[in-house]
C-alpha cells in the first residue's frame, strides 16, 4: 500500500473539511478523487503533502512513515505536490523554479545546500523534466511571460522533480488542451509504472475514468465510494458527488420574477439581464469565471452596484476598523456625523441580527458568519438598485447561513436586483430565480432551479455530454 | 485605543518634564526654555503631522527632511538673493514642498511605484535641486529681517508653536472626523478591501502625500524665517526623527492606525530630550542613543501593553 488513511478529519474554522475519511491508494495505481467544490479533495492532498499539520486521523505510507509535518519532509519522503493555484516566483526562470530547493551541487549526487549550484547539471535536469510535461517553451523563459498553461507545467515539473513515489496533482488538466492532458496522464503512468503512485484531483469526470484505475468519491468532507474507474459511468459518479437531499425551496413572497424594470443589463462573455426583484445564480467550477464577472460589472458601474467580493478578509474586511466603521465604508457624506452612525449600525445591526455588544467593537472579535453580514449591511446602507454577492456564504456555519439566505431573499423581495456567485449548489438552487452556468470565463446555459437540479448544474459546468450540446438544451429548454 | 496610545504619549512627556525639572531644576523649568523647545520642535514637528498621515494611509514618506532644506533654501533665494516680499518667499517655499509632495503622490499613485522607492527619489530631488539653488551658499534671512518682526502682532518666536499646535488641531480633526480621514485610515487597514468598498482609493493616498509635502515645508519655511538660514544641507535625517515621532505617537508603520496628536506629542518628547540631554554631563554625546532608545522602550511597551489588553 502506497498510502493508508484512516479517520482523518481537518477543521478550518468552524468548517470540518475533511471528516473521518479512510482510503487506501494501492502501489503501481493511479487513483482518482472526485467531488464537488468544497468536498474536501484539496484538502486531502495538502495533508499528504504536509501542509495541513493540524489534522487528527492516522496517515501510513510507504515505510511506513507518518504523513510529512511540512513541504521539506514531504520532499524528502518522495511526495511531490502540484497545487491547483499556480503559486511560481515570477522573476525565476522556468529551470530554477523547477529545481528550486533540489538545486544540485557541485560535488557530484549532492544537493547544493549553501554551496555552489552546478548550473550545467541543474539546466540539464529542468530541461529534461519540463519536456517530459510536454512544455514548448525555452527552459530559461522567465515565469512572469508564461502563460496559465506553461506554469502549470512548470508546476508539474516542480513535482516531479524530487522523482517522487507519490505523486500529487491537484486539477492539474484544467490549464491544458487535449494534448497537454493526454502527455500529463502519460506521466502519471509513468509514475505508477515504476512502483509510485499518483493521486489525482479533477473536475473532468470523463478524462477521469478514463485514465484512473481506481476512483474515490468525497462529498462535504467524507468519502463516500471507491471502486474501479473503467466500471463506472459518469452520471453515476456526478450522482454520488451531489448525493445529499436538497432542501425543498421555501415559499416566495414575491409574486413572479421577472415582472420587474430591467436593472442591470450587461454585455460581455457573460451576458446578463436582472430584473427588479430578481435573484440571479452564478455557478460554474473554480476559475470558470464567476468572480472575474461580478468585479467586472461592479467597474463598469461605479457608484450603481454594490459588490460584496469574496475572500472576505482580503477584500472585505478593514481589519483596524470597528463594526460601525466597517459598515459606513465609504463614509457617508464629507464630515462624519458619528451620533448617526452609531443609531444607523443599531439599525443595521437589528435588522439582520449581527451578534456584537454594539457597533464599537472590533471587527476581528465577530464570526464569520456576523462578518459577513456587516459587509451585507455595508452593501445594503449604500442603497444601490444593483447588490452583486461573490460567495456570500463561504465560511459561515449552518446556522448564519440560513440568516444570510433570509437577508438575500429580503433584499430581493425589496426590489433591489441580486447576482449571486456560489460554489454551493443546494444554495443556488434554494435562492436564485434562475441560474447562469459559467464554464471557461463564458456562459454556458441557463437552469431553472424549479425544474432543474445539481445533477444539470454540474454537466453544463463540467461539459459533460459532449460539451456545448447540454449547454444550448438547457438554454433553449 | 488610539486615544488610550495618545493618553500614554502624553504621560510619557508630563513624567519627562517632571523628571528634567527635578534633575536640572529652574535652569530647564523656565518659560524661555519651554518656547525654545516648543520653537525648535515645529521644525520637524509640523512635518510629523504629514508622515503620521501617510503613514496611516499604509505608505511611508522618505522626503521629509530634504523637503525642510528645498523650502528653507527656496524661501531665502527669494528673500534675500531676490530681494522679494517675507510673504511671497513663505508662499514659495509652501509651494515647493506641495510640488515635491504631488510628484511623490504622481510615482505612487499613477507609476504604482512602492511608497518607499518613490520618497527614496522625490528625497533626492529635493537635496539635489536645494544644492542647485544655492550653488554651495547660504541664505542670510536674519540680517534683512526687521528685528522686531510681529506678523499679526504675535512675536516672531511664538509662530512655529502656534503653527504647529494649530495645525496639529485642524489635521487632527480632518483624520477623526472627516470621510477623508476615514478613508485615508481605510486604505492604510486594508488597501483592497477599500477598493471593493468604492473609496478612490488612488485619491485619497495622493491628498496623504501632497499633505504630507506641504506641512515638511512649513516645517523648513519656519526653519528659514525663526532660525534665519536657508541652507542645502539643513535637516539632514530628519526624516527618520519624524517617523519615529510619529510611530511614538501611535501610528503603525503596517498601515491603518496613527494619530495626529501624538505624533506632535512624540515630536514634543523628542524636543524636551534634545534640549534637556546637552545640559546633564556627558549628555550630548549619548543623545542620539538616548532618543534611539527611547523609541525602542516606548514602541515595545505599547506592544506589550496592548497584547494585554488582547489577552484580557
Amino acid at each position: 500500500m502506497a498510502v493508508r488513511v484512516r479517520g482523518l478529519s481537518v477543521r478550518y474554522g468552524a468548517t470540518l473539511a475533511l471528516d473521518g475519511v479512510a482510503l487506501d491508494v494501492a502501489r503501481g495505481s493511479v487513483h482518482a478523487v472526485v467531488g464537488e467544490n468544497g468536498a474536501g479533495k484539496t484538502t486531502l492532498l495538502r495533508v499528504l503533502a504536509g501542509l495541513c499539520p493540524g489534522h487528527a486521523g492516522r496517515v501510513v505510507l510507504a515505510g511506513g512513515a507518518a504523513a510529512p509535518r511540512n513541504p521539506g519532509e514531504a520532499r524528502r519522503l518522495g511526495i511531490g505536490l502540484a497545487e491547483q493555484e499556480i503559486e511560481v516566483c515570477p522573476e525565476l526562470r522556468a529551470v530554477d523554479q523547477v529545481t528550486l530547493g533540489l538545486e544540485p551541487g557541485v560535488r557530484a549526487g549532492r544537493r547544493a545546500r549553501i554551496g555552489w549550484i552546478d548550473r550545467r547539471r541543474q539546466n540539464e535536469r529542468a530541461a529534461a523534466l519540463l519536456e517530459r510535461v510536454g512544455a514548448r517553451f525555452p527552459p530559461e523563459t522567465p515565469l512572469q511571460s508564461l502563460g496559465a498553461t506553461g506554469r502549470k507545467q512548470v508546476q508539474i515539473a516542480r513535482a516531479l522533480a524530487g522523482d517522487p513515489r507519490l505523486l500529487l496533482l491537484d486539477e492539474p488538466t484544467a490549464a491544458l488542451d487535449a494534448a497537454g492532458a493526454a502527455i500529463v496522464v502519460e506521466v502519471l503512468r509513468d509514475v505508477a509504472r515504476a512502483g509510485g503512485a499518483a493521486l489525482l484531483v479533477s473536475h473532468r469526470i470523463d478524462e477521469v475514468l478514463a485514465c484512473a484505475d481506481v476512483v474515490s468519491i468525497l462529498r462535504d468532507g467524507r468519502h463516500v465510494f471507491t471502486g474501479p474507474a473503467r466500471e463506472q459511468r459518469a452520471d453515476d459518479v456526478v450522482r454520488r458527488m451531489v448525493g445529499r437531499e436538497i432542501p425543498a425551496r421555501a415559499a416566495r413572497a414575491v409574486a413572479a420574477p421577472g415582472d420587474g424594470d430591467v436593472a442591470l443589463a450587461w454585455d460581455g462573455d457573460v451576458p446578463l439581464r436582472v430584473r427588479r426583484g430578481e435573484v440571479v445564480g452564478l455557478a460554474g467550477l473554480v476559475g470558470a469565471g464567476r468572480s472575474e464577472t461580478l468585479e467586472a460589472i461592479a467597474r463598469a458601474h461605479p457608484g450603481r452596484c454594490a459588490l460584496v467580493p469574496e475572500e472576505r478578509a482580503r477584500k472585505g474586511l478593514v481589519p483596524t476598523f470597528n463594526v460601525r466603521e466597517n459598515l459606513f465604508l465609504p463614509a457617508p457624506g464629507r464630515i462624519l456625523r458619528r451620533a448617526r452612525e452609531r443609531a444607523d449600525a443599531d439599525g443595521w445591526i437589528a435588522r439582520l441580527g449581527i451578534r456584537v455588544r454594539s457597533g464599537e467593537d472590533p471587527i476581528a472579535s465577530l464570526s464569520g458568519g456576523n462578518q459577513q453580514k456587516v459587509l451585507l449591511a455595508r452593501a445594503l446602507a449604500r442603497r444601490t438598485g444593483v447588490v452583486l454577492l461573490d460567495e456570500p456564504t463561504q465560511g459561515v456555519d449552518v446556522g448564519a447561513k440560513a440568516e444570510i439566505h433570509a437577508c438575500i431573499r429580503g433584499l430581493a423581495d425589496a426590489g433591489s436586483a441580486v447576482v449571486m456567485a456560489s460554489s454551493d449548489l443546494p444554495e443556488l438552487l434554494h435562492l436564485a430565480d434562475r441560474i447562469v452556468v459559467l464554464r471557461e470565463g463564458r456562459s454556458c446555459g441557463e437552469v431553472d432551479p424549479t425544474r432543474a437540479g445539481e445533477a444539470e448544474v454540474i454537466a453544463l459546468a463540467t461539459g459533460l455530454d459532449g460539451g456545448g450540446r447540454a449547454a444550448d438544451g438547457a438554454a433553449h429548454g | 485605543m488610539t486615544r488610550r496610545r495618545e493618553l500614554g504619549v502624553l504621560l510619557i512627556l508630563v513624567g519627562e518634564l517632571a523628571l528634567f525639572s527635578a534633575l536640572l531644576g529652574s535652569s530647564f523649568a523656565n518659560p524661555e526654555n519651554a518656547g525654545l523647545i516648543v520653537k525648535y520642535t515645529a521644525i520637524f514637528g509640523i512635518a510629523a503631522i504629514g508622515a503620521s498621515m501617510v503613514i496611516a494611509s499604509g505608505g511611508i514618506d522618505l522626503s521629509p527632511g530634504a523637503v525642510i532644506a528645498l523650502s528653507s533654501v527656496v524661501t531665502g533665494h527669494w528673500f534675500v538673493a531676490t530681494g522679494g516680499s517675507i510673504e511671497a518667499a513663505c508662499a514659495l517655499g509652501l509651494a515647493s514642498g506641495l510640488l515635491v509632495g504631488a510628484l511623490s503622490a504622481f510615482l505612487i499613485v499613477k507609476a504604482e511605484l512602492p511608497p518607499f522607492i518613490a520618497t527614496l527619489g522625490t528625497m533626492g530631488i529635493a537635496r539635489g535641486l536645494a544644492f542647485v539653488v544655492t550653488e554651495g551658499r547660504f541664505y542670510d534671512l536674519s540680517s534683512r529681517l526687521p528685528r522686531d518682526a510681529a506678523p499679526l502682532g504675535l512675536d516672531l518666536d511664538l509662530w512655529p508653536g502656534l503653527l504647529m499646535l494649530g495645525l496639529a488641531a485642524v489635521f487632527h480633526a480632518l483624520m477623526r472626523r472627516t470621510a477623508l480621514g476615514r478613508h485615508i485610515l481605510a486604505v492604510g487597514g486594508n488597501e483592497s478591501a477599500a477598493f471593493h468598498a468604492g473609496v478612490a482609493v488612488g485619491r485619497v493616498k495622493a491628498v496623504a502625500y501632497i499633505a504630507a509635502g506641504g506641512l515638511s515645508s512649513l516645517s523648513g519655511v519656519v526653519l528659514a524665517v525663526v532660525q534665519g538660514q536657508g541652507k542645502a544641507d539643513l535637516a539632514t535625517g530628519y526624516e527618520l526623527d519624524v517617523i519615529a515621532a510619529a510611530v511614538v505617537g501611535g501610528a503603525s508603520l503596517s498601515g491603518g492606525r496613527a494619530s495626529v496628536a501624538g505624533a506632535v506629542f512624540g515630536a514634543l518628547i523628542f524636543g524636551v530630550l534634545r534640549n534637556a540631554l546637552p545640559q546633564i554631563p556627558g549628555g550630548t554625546f549619548a543623545d542620539r542613543l538616548i532618543l534611539g532608545l527611547a523609541v525602542l522602550i516606548i514602541v515595545v511597551l505599547d506592544r506589550v501593553a496592548s497584547r494585554r489588553r488582547e489577552s484580557a
